[in-house]
């Protein structure tokens, strides 16, 4: 028998975009319920103990971007959450030698004197650009973004507040951001840097997540995303969380459940109820329907508007922009248990090394040729990935003197030719390991377990549309206003009552928690309620 | 397996090449970061002895984490004339210039000596990092920028003593050898090129040597300067004693334009009170444009002495029934400075400490234009017993202590 | 000798700003490094009685009132639009020709690919509208962000009202379209694989990047600006060769006074107390003039004719950083004839695109981009013989080839090797299109990246003096310092294509530069 539930708001989806949103919205005194598909909490961000004592971040596996607001705001430390520090990025080279980036500034300054002393100069005044830039960038991603194409006073006022944060910016960084945005970033970095494998590995972070390669225009901005932490004072902002990245999401579900939310796994939402264009509530799978006058969203957009409601509930030019926006996978995740920890022949024995990130990325060549795989639908056959020691940093994750290993890996696209299967996931996950194994040739001996994930299985498992991580691309001309879609940035819908507040909209992905903060502010705007 | 740390991983810090002496002789282990190498702060567990050898004996430091340059070639004076503000073409050989540089903007980017070691061979030591700048500015030039930090170490021998002791050592007379002159001699059978210069405003020298002869002329040096009271000294002691000769420090006195991040930390050599060091002959070098036309409109700020007034900081303390204490080592943390009359903030102070040989409490100041005349009174924020006061200050002119002895 | 501005480079931009300047009084004079004018729009006899346009096949798109004004038409000067725009082999290599005509593309479409015929208007209704915001930026000198000036504030608004003009929709349409890779923007409209690998072609001309790289599908909108509304892929026709503009524009320029010296390569723009003085020529000789104009490219302004030590290291970086890197290997093929075809002559006389899909103009990229030639070639075909009679001997013909991509940062540099390599993969890639051809070619002459440079003195072989990038467009275009002409030396402009507009326009950077520089005149 079928059960109605009446709520003030309904968010989908118990991801941690979601479970912020939800949070704000029960502090505020709404009366909240998050629905959940899973039986855990996080979406993308989950721990699993996929083999009997081996926890894995099944796919997210870094706390990147973290606000630091949103932690402050809903007391995460009080729920449990605890962020451990990544000291350090080492890449192994194909010569044996390595490059690595420290915790300390003089030991990383020495170290790239290594390589070329001018890279060494020229890295502490690439240091500051990146700080600026991320200072000039921040107050746009804090920012409700104003459509340049409309008359409305509240986006004239949004743009001459844009306009005027442009004007204060010096001509020399005005410059500088518009480059970022605008080129490659392996273009930007040549004008910094001589030596490959630091570009390499700059440039890298300037991939994760999307479907470019280092050449690509537009992968520049991404390479802000390191830098952007360290504005918020928040020393050494890559980080780790004890118990893994699922430990994030259990800590906002709790702050959640403690403003009064609720949480409702295994609740697997089929559709948004519309009623005389207005989003009355949500139906399950099994029937039951909770009604609200307001439905968040914090799914990616495709799932939402072209799987969750009827065509006929929307203007056909939106349902045409959603289709066309681009959404392509382009990361899987090959995780490991293993029997002790994998030598690096550059570095060899146990040492700091594994305290970081270990960067299969000994080359610009290597990193662009993995993408060129990619373009033409395949899986990269020298794969760059991005590897952690999480039982390293936290020994919890694994049996005592066992070990768990996670490594993001690029490119793996979502459209592979003839679709993924069982053996492709499998061939994947060998070139993952070859790849890992040039470099650290023991790691085959000690793996007793392997978990890999390409796309497909990332849709699978959490829904995301093509296994985007970022709910869609960060392209140039998916950003801001653009996002998800021309004139339906600001987290509102065409149908009355429904909001977004996943990556999939403003200000995009890796800015962990700030969509489902903003998207939380909006919808107290619109209800009249104030925080 | 357990976790272990390797021995493959890298050293943490570099070590110059004195070490294997300088560490034996370190007694409190007191050790600070200079460049990326460890520099002594004080071999004593104290500093006190090693700043009076500065001004009464003789102070043996270890400078070799300066950064160093050899820049050479038909256009190595050109490419220096480019970056510098003093005029290097017409320097003499032998000659040593004090110079500031400056980005296009005419903003300092740092500070250091080029030495001319030959027609087309010169030396740069700077506080920060400079290859980069060296060879960005070097398009088009015939020239050679070698950059080397690593392999050439440095000595300063400072104090009264100092002549009589290299002298000893190098078994040559260093009468003719002028102040900012160089000249190359032998010590215990090592070539070393010998400047007459220093961080401290005293008479004294500094040594420059490869490497490979670094314990041999250190071991000379102190074998010498035994019986004339030689003291390996650290930077505690240099602290001081620059600020007492008015020597400005990267870091602390200004922000380089390279690291600054907004404009106001920025500095001009004219704001430093360096405006004496911009060639009015050159046609043009960076940021030329700019230090000409703040020459003729005349500097916003300047950079000038600061000394407190002591009876007016024994009266603060003194309502608190103490008497006034003030910290051993010299002060780096910018101390505000008020216009006596209408209390806005007039500038701060960059530098403080008490000079032990003047018995004053002095500091390095960057003061607003118009309350920089000498002899201007201000106030000067102190913290007494946990409450901020403000003692009666004067400005002074730079430096406060000159000896003869030091040019002579 | 004295002048009263000394312009260096007799390219199409070089004099048209001579032929502005002189036509004040001023005492201008034009130098030259090459025995003609022209710099890289130029046509040459390549083998006896055959000309070829070397560099271009197009002199691009002008500001209309500069025909009027320097009175082009009569002194030689007429161009024309082909009468079709892009053709390509379809399925079973059959010709698909894009004539002006909607009704006749959409007629062509339907046969190939039906569902694309039915979006062809609206398609060339957009790409004409969006490269109509083009041009009226390029008619203007380039905004620049911060705080405008009033005199700047004018031609925004201006730009604003027509950006507007276009609807919210079209607004959206053009701020969307511009960063986006031109293989997404084709993908939004078509089907067919060879009707988007053609047209894609127009996305990457003159530019080492594949389709799938963002803004270019601003490449592709510039390539059509000018152009008459569903003329894709189409071109100017030129009779007499490109190199009539510039015979016309020296013509105009000599009629207003202008002198103009060949063989006179500039080896140096000298300064005088930080301000332009004059220019010593190769022979040593100089000559003085308050004004230097110079409309050589970007870094060869500032990298070799200019003393660096006048500049702030930090603006010659970034000069130096302009990225320029011509992917474009062009051959020329004097023909006895042509073979035995089942393409029309109207289908040979458009711009014949032999590129395949997308994917395969991509792989060609990846060759380049790695440093290396692509060994399946994409080209782009003319044959201008057919149109005018004068380019070859009667009943023989003239084709040229623009082929891409070739890195001009050949691992271990242009050998004769790796000239003969990207010729035979060209030539391979020809014949498989047009089996016979190898039997009347007489002669073939090449042009890699290395060989423009050289003869042409433009840096890296790039004949738009600079990627055409959204990083490298307007108030970016060459370095935001020298976007609107003035440098930071007092006296010295830059007028050449290395400044908006630049890329693929033709005198549009020459009238605006003379333009700010008569107005400093007018000032005093």
């Amino acid at each position: 028998m079928s059960q109605t539930h009446r709520y003030d708001v309904i968010v989908i989806g118990g991801g941690h975009n979601g479970l912020v949103n939800a949070a704000y919205l029960a502090r505020a005194g709404k009366k909240v319920v998050v629905l959940e598909r899973r039986h855990l909490v996080g979406g993308a961000a989950v721990t699993e103990e996929i083999y009997p004592g081996f926890k894995f971040s099944v796919f997210s596996y870094v706390v990147s971007l973290l606000r630091p607001e949103v932690i402050r705001d809903l007391n995460l430390p009080g729920h449990g959450l605890e962020i451990l520090p990544l000291e350090s990025t080492v890449t192994p080279m194909f010569n044996g030698d390595y490059l690595a980036g420290w915790a300390d500034h003089d030991k990383t300054r020495a170290e790239y004197v290594r390589h070329s002393r001018r890279d060494a100069d020229a890295y502490d005044e690439y240091g500051k650009l990146m700080h600026h830039m991320a200072m000039a960038v921040k107050p746009i991603l804090a920012m409700v973004p104003p459509d340049p194409t409309s008359l409305a006073p509240s986006d004239l006022r949004g743009l001459l507040k844009l306009g005027k944060h442009f004007a204060d910016l010096s001509p020399k960084h005005f410059h500088a951001l518009y480059k970022l945005m605008t080129m490659s970033a392996g273009d930007f970095l040549d004008e910094w840097f001589e030596t490959d494998v630091i570009k390499a590995t700059r440039s890298a972070s300037g991939i994760i997540g999307t479907f470019m390669g280092p050449r690509t225009p537009g992968s520049a901005y991404v390479l802000l995303h390191h830098y952007m932490g360290e504005i918020d004072g928040a020393f050494r902002a890559w980080g780790f969380a004890k118990g893994g990245t699922g430990a994030i999401s259990e800590s906002i579900a709790s702050a959640a459940r403690s403003f009064g939310a609720e949480v409702r796994l295994e609740a697997p939402v089929t559709h948004v109820i519309v009623k005389g264009g207005k989003a009355t509530g949500v139906a399950l799978e099994n029937g039951n329907e909770y009604h609200a006058p307001v439905v968040v969203t914090s799914l990616d957009p495709k799932r939402t508007f072209l799987k969750m409601l009827s065509p006929s509930d929307l203007p056909a030019e939106f349902v045409e922009d959603i289709k066309r926006y681009k959404i392509r996978g382009s990361s899987g995740k090959v995780n490991l248990a293993l029997s002790g920890l994998p030598e690096f022949t550059c570095l060899p024995g146990v040492g700091p090394l594994h305290r970081g990130a270990v960067s299969i990325s000994p080359s610009m060549e290597y990193v662009e040729r993995a993408y060129d795989d990619a373009k033409y639908g395949n899986f990269s056959r020298r794969p760059y990935a991005d590897i952690i020691f999480p039982s390293v940093i936290d020994p919890g994750m694994a049996p005592p003197g066992k070990h768990v290993m996670s490594a993001f890996v690029q490119y793996a696209p979502s459209s592979i030719t003839g679709g993924w299967d069982a053996t492709k996931r499998e061939a994947f996950g060998d070139a993952v390991i070859d790849a890992i194994a040039t470099f650290a040739p023991n790691i085959r001996d000690l793996i007793l377990h392997r978990q890999v994930l390409t796309p497909q299985d990332i849709e699978d498992i959490t829904g995301l549309t093509e296994g985007n991580i970022f709910q869609g691309e960060l392209a140039l001309h998916q950003l801001f206003f653009l996002r998800p879609a021309p004139g339906w940035a600001k987290f509102r819908t065409p149908v009355a009552g429904l909001y977004q507040c996943g990556s999939g909209t403003h200000p995009g992905g890796g800015i962990m928690g700030a969509g489902g903060r903003l998207a939380a502010l909006e919808i107290l705007k619109d209800t009249g309620s104030r925080l | 397996m357990l976790y272990a740390l390797a021995e493959a991983t890298p050293r943490m810090l570099k070590t110059t090449p004195f070490h294997p002496r300088t560490s034996a002789l370190c007694e409190g282990q007191n050790w600070r970061r200079w460049a990326g190498y460890v520099a002594a702060s004080s071999y004593d567990l104290t500093h006190e002895r090693e700043y009076f050898a500065i001004r009464n004996s003789a102070a043996l430091l270890d400078v070799s984490p300066l950064y160093k340059y050899h820049v050479t070639g038909p256009d190595a004076a050109r490419l220096l004339d480019r970056v510098v503000t003093r005029d290097v073409g017409r320097a003499a050989e032998g000659q040593v210039l004090y110079t500031t540089w400056c980005d296009g903007d005419g903003k300092v980017l740092d500070d250091g000596t080029v030495a001319r070691l030959g027609d087309d061979r010169f030396r740069l030591t700077a506080a920060d990092p400079n290859y980069r700048w060296l060879g960005d500015n070097a398009r088009g030039l015939a020239v050679d920028i070698d950059d080397v930090s690593d392999t050439i170490a440095a000595l300063a021998l400072q104090g009264p003593n100092a002549r009589v002791i290299l002298e000893a050592a190098t078994g040559a007379s260093l009468a003719a050898l002028k102040f900012f002159r160089l000249t190359t001699a032998v010590i215990n059978g090592v070539p070393v090129t010998i400047t007459r210069t220093g961080y401290t405003g005293d008479l004294g020298y500094e040594i420059w040597l490869d490497n490979a002869g670094a314990l041999a002329v250190w071991d000379a040096l102190m074998a010498e300067g035994a019986p004339h009271g030689i003291v390996p000294t650290g930077l505690l002691a240099l602290d001081i004693a620059r600020i007492e000769a008015g020597l400005l420090l990267l870091d602390v006195d200004y922000v380089s334009a390279r690291r600054a991040l907004i404009e106001p930390q920025k500095s001009t050599p004219m704001e430093l009170g360096l405006g004496w060091s911009v060639s009015e002959l050159k046609e043009s070098f960076n940021g030329h444009r700019a230090m000409r036309a703040e020459a003729k409109r005349g500097a916003e700020w300047k950079f000038v002495g600061i000394e407190v007034d002591w009876p007016s900081l024994e009266e603060l303390f003194a309502a608190k029934g103490l008497a006034p204490r003030l910290p051993a080592q010299a002060v780096r943390a910018s101390i505000p400075l008020y216009d006596i009359n209408s209390g806005e903030q007039a500038g701060y102070a960059s530098s403080t400490c008490w000079s032990p040989i003047l018995k004053r409490y002095i500091g390095l100041a960057h003061l607003q234009a118009r309350f920089a005349t000498p002899d201007t009174r201000l106030h000067m924020e102190v913290t007494v017993e946990h409450h901020r006061k403000r003692a009666l200050a004067h400005v002074r002119r730079l430096p406060f202590f000159d000896p003869p002895r030091k040019r002579a | 000798m004295k002048f009263d501005v000394l312009i260096v480079g007799g390219g199409v931009n070089g004099l048209t700003a001579a032929a502005y300047l002189a036509r004040t009084g001023k005492r201008v004079g034009v130098l030259e490094q090459q025995k003609s004018l022209g710099g890289v729009c130029v046509t040459q006899e390549f083998h006896p009685g055959f000309r070829a346009n070397v560099c271009v096949d197009d002199p691009g798109w002008m500001p209309a009132h500069v025909a009027q004004d320097l009175n082009l038409a009569a002194h030689g000067y007429t161009p024309a639009f082909a009468p079709v725009g892009a053709v390509f082999p379809g399925q079973s290599g059959e010709a698909v020709m894009l004539p002006s005509q909607p009704a006749q593309a959409v007629a062509a479409l339907r046969t190939h690919a039906p569902a694309d015929a039915a979006r062809w208007e609206a398609f060339c209704g957009q790409v004409h509208r969006l490269s109509g915001m083009l041009q009226a930026l390029y008619n203007e000198r380039t905004p620049v962000i911060g705080r405008p000036a009033m005199a700047d504030l004018m031609p925004l608004l201006a730009l604003g009202r027509r950006l507007r003009g276009l609807g919210k929709r079209g607004m959206v349409d053009f701020l969307r379209a511009v960063p986006m890779p031109v293989a997404d923007y084709l993908d939004e409209w078509f089907e067919s694989p060879q009707l988007k690998g053609a047209l894609a072609m127009w996305g990457v001309r003159d530019v080492q990047h594949g389709p799938m790289s963002g803004g270019t599908t601003l490449v592709y909108l510039n390539q059509h600006v000018g152009i008459p509304a569903g003329l894709m892929g189409g071109r100017r026709l030129v009779p007499g060769g490109v190199g009539q503009l510039p015979l016309a524009l020296a013509a105009a320029a000599k009629a207003a006074g202008a002198e103009i010296r060949l063989n006179a390569e500039v080896i140096q723009i000298v300064t005088k107390n930080a301000a332009i003085s004059g220019v010593v020529l190769v022979n040593g000789e100089q000559l003085e003039a308050p004004v230097v104009m110079c409309s050589a490219d970007v870094r060869r302004t500032f990298g070799m004719l200019m003393e660096p030590g006048l500049f702030d290291p930090d603006f010659l970086g970034a000069t130096h950083n302009v990225r320029m890197r011509s992917p474009v290997v062009r051959l020329h093929l004097a023909l006895d004839g042509l073979p035995a075809t089942s393409w029309s002559r109207e289908a040979l006389g458009g711009t014949i695109s032999l590129a395949g899909d997308m994917g395969q103009i991509e792989q060609a990229y990846d060759a380049a981009k790695h440093g290396g030639i692509a060994s399946r070639p994409c080209l782009q075909v003319t044959i201008p013989s057919l149109h005018d009679s004068g380019m070859a001997p009667a009943g023989k013909h003239v084709m040229t080839v623009h082929a891409q991509f070739a890195a001009y940062r050949q691992q271990g540099g242009w050998t004769t090797d790796q000239q003969r390599l990207a010729v035979e993969a060209t030539l391979q890639q020809l014949n498989n299109w047009m089996p016979g051809l190898s039997d009347h070619v007489l002669q073939v002459a090449s042009f890699t990246p290395a060989d423009v440079e050289r003869e042409f003195l433009v840096t890296e072989g790039s004949t738009i003096h600079g990627e055409l990038a959204l990083d490298q467009f307007l108030f970016m275009r060459p370095v935001p310092e020298c976007a609107r002409y003035a440098t930071p030396i007092p006296g010295l402009w830059l007028c050449g294509s290395s400044v908006h507009p630049g890329a693929g326009t033709a005198c549009a950077s020459g009238w605006l530069a003379a333009r700010e520089v008569m107005n400093t005149w007018k000032k005093k």
